[in-house]
């Protein structure tokens, strides 16, 4: 089974990377969002919001939303697949069914890893200041949020 | 019994609809042994599809029971999985991105081959159905004939013992129909088992060695297709008679001179159904010569698959596409 997994895990990205525009979307929509919508914060004040403090809401706010619309989504690309015929003929082998599921849930997670990571690294010139364990387990609980409900979707 | 791929008994499948529940397949009865062909024929809607999805453990029938390539479809679907390989319909275009190569290699490694053993067989599969050297090309960039190959080649990397194919060349223009049948044909000469759906008739003729006749989710003719023809109805020799008294006359000749099922005199030709049209030539050329007959046309045909379809279910194939 972990073969299998594995497998699929390895379709599944290979295709994903194989991609230019998604690649360059996947990675460049984590930055916009902070370029954009960062500078707003800063004339936001009250409740220990104004300055620097502003980046440790909003930051793991744009990691939630990430991981939820990622995640959410990869039930579509279910949907893209079983059109296709390549569910149906995964399923014809005696590769076991949770395997099938499981290597696609974990490629979305990688990729979420991914640009969080990315996110993470660019809001840090921004002014965003976090110890290292907090940001590395922040991460580790959005990857299992997104493994969560990319299975559910 | 060992040489027997596929046996099956009262194999049923009901689906629930906002209408009540459907009966797609009625409890069928299958027998399929080693090195056959078997086509499935039948209109759309008639059960193929289901049978075959019933048979390659994508759907689980609702009564019945079945073994496929000697284990239980029910109870060991794993076992039957490992052992066959399975063609669907035609699906949607490909994502981009999906390379034949490294599909076929995954595919292949589901079906747990090591990934020496898929490299080894992509390179032998791959030539053997004209794919050769499109193994890093994009599904995306490949033809319809192309494509479907490469369909075939999924359902043949881990070298099954039994094939289904489910209606492998709609939609592809006759010269590449024409090369997936010699394709075909190679796999049963290498000793392959094939299941196949069609709801051409002319394919279910020119590559079945047996046609199961489907309807209305019921098996409703198993046997040769010459002998399918052979049952319905004799071959129609056509003479070309435009005079009314030399059509009469040769009506008459006719009968005397061989065994005829059935003369009907038509305008400006007379229709002589025989048991076998080739044998019947000679003497009926002979017997109007000697009467002093000279028809201006002959023509033998043998009766086709789309009249057995419609003796046998009332409606021809047409009239069914027509309809839905």
């Amino acid at each position: 089974m972990r073969t299998d997994t594995f497998l699929i895990f390895q379709r599944q990205t290979r295709i994903r990377l194989r991609n230019p525009v998604w690649v360059f979307f996947g990675l460049t929509q984590p930055i916009l969002y902070l370029v954009l919508f960062g500078p707003l914060l800063k004339n936001v004040s009250g409740g220990g919001l104004g300055g620097p403090n502003a980046w440790r809401v909003f930051v793991p706010g744009l990691l939630l939303q990430l991981a939820i619309f990622t995640a959410g989504f990869s039930g579509f690309g279910i949907i893209q697949e079983l059109r296709e015929g390549v569910i149906e003929r995964q399923r014809v082998t005696p590769a076991s069914r949770t395997s099938l599921i499981l290597g696609r849930t974990l490629s979305d997670m990688v990729t979420l890893a991914v640009q969080s990571t990315v996110l993470v690294l660019v809001a840090l010139p921004f002014g965003l200041r976090a110890s290292w364990q907090g940001v590395l387990s922040s991460l580790a609980l959005i990857c299992l949020l997104a493994l969560g409900i990319s299975s559910a979707s | 019994m060992a040489d027997d791929l596929i046996e099956a008994r009262g194999l049923t499948r009901a689906f629930r609809t906002k209408t009540g529940p459907v009966e797609a397949v009625k409890g069928i009865d299958l027998v399929v042994t080693r090195g056959e062909i078997v086509g499935l024929l039948g209109p759309n809607g008639a059960g193929k599809t289901t049978t075959l999805r019933m048979l390659t453990t994508l759907l689980r029938p609702s009564a019945g029971t079945a073994t496929v390539a000697g284990h239980d479809l029910i109870r060991q679907p794993r076992e039957v999985r490992r052992r066959i390989g399975y063609v669907a319909q035609v699906g949607s275009a490909p994502s981009p991105g999906t390379l034949v190569g490294s599909e076929l290699v995954t595919q292949a490694r589901l079906q747990g081959l090591s990934r020496t053993q898929a490299r080894e067989r992509l390179a032998e599969l791959a030539p053997a159905l004209d794919l050769g050297g499109l193994e890093g090309r994009a599904l995306l960039e490949l033809s319809g004939g192309q494509r479907r190959r490469f369909d075939v080649a999924l359902g043949l990397m881990h070298s099954p013992a039994l094939l289904f194919l489910d209606e492998p060349t709609t939609g592809l223009d006759p010269q590449s129909r024409a090369n997936l049948w010699t394709h075909v044909r190679a796999l049963r000469d290498s000793g392959m088992t094939i299941v196949l759906t069609t709801h051409y008739l002319e394919e279910a003729d020119a590559l079945a060695d047996r046609v199961l006749v489907m309807d209305g989710g019921q098996i409703v003719a198993d046997d040769t297709p010459d002998a399918l023809k052979a049952r319905i109805s004799g071959d129609v020799v056509t003479l070309g008679l435009p005079e009314p008294g030399a059509r009469r006359q040769a009506e008459a000749v006719v009968r005397e001179a061989i065994s005829v099922r059935d003369v009907v005199n038509t305008d400006g030709a007379l229709l002589v159904t025989v048991d076998e049209g080739a044998l019947a030539v000679a003497p009926l050329l002979r017997a109007l010569d000697a009467a002093g007959l000279s028809p201006t046309s002959i023509t033998v045909s043998r009766p086709t698959l789309d009249d057995v379809f419609l003796t046998l279910t009332g409606r021809t194939l047409r009239d069914e596409e027509a309809a839905a």
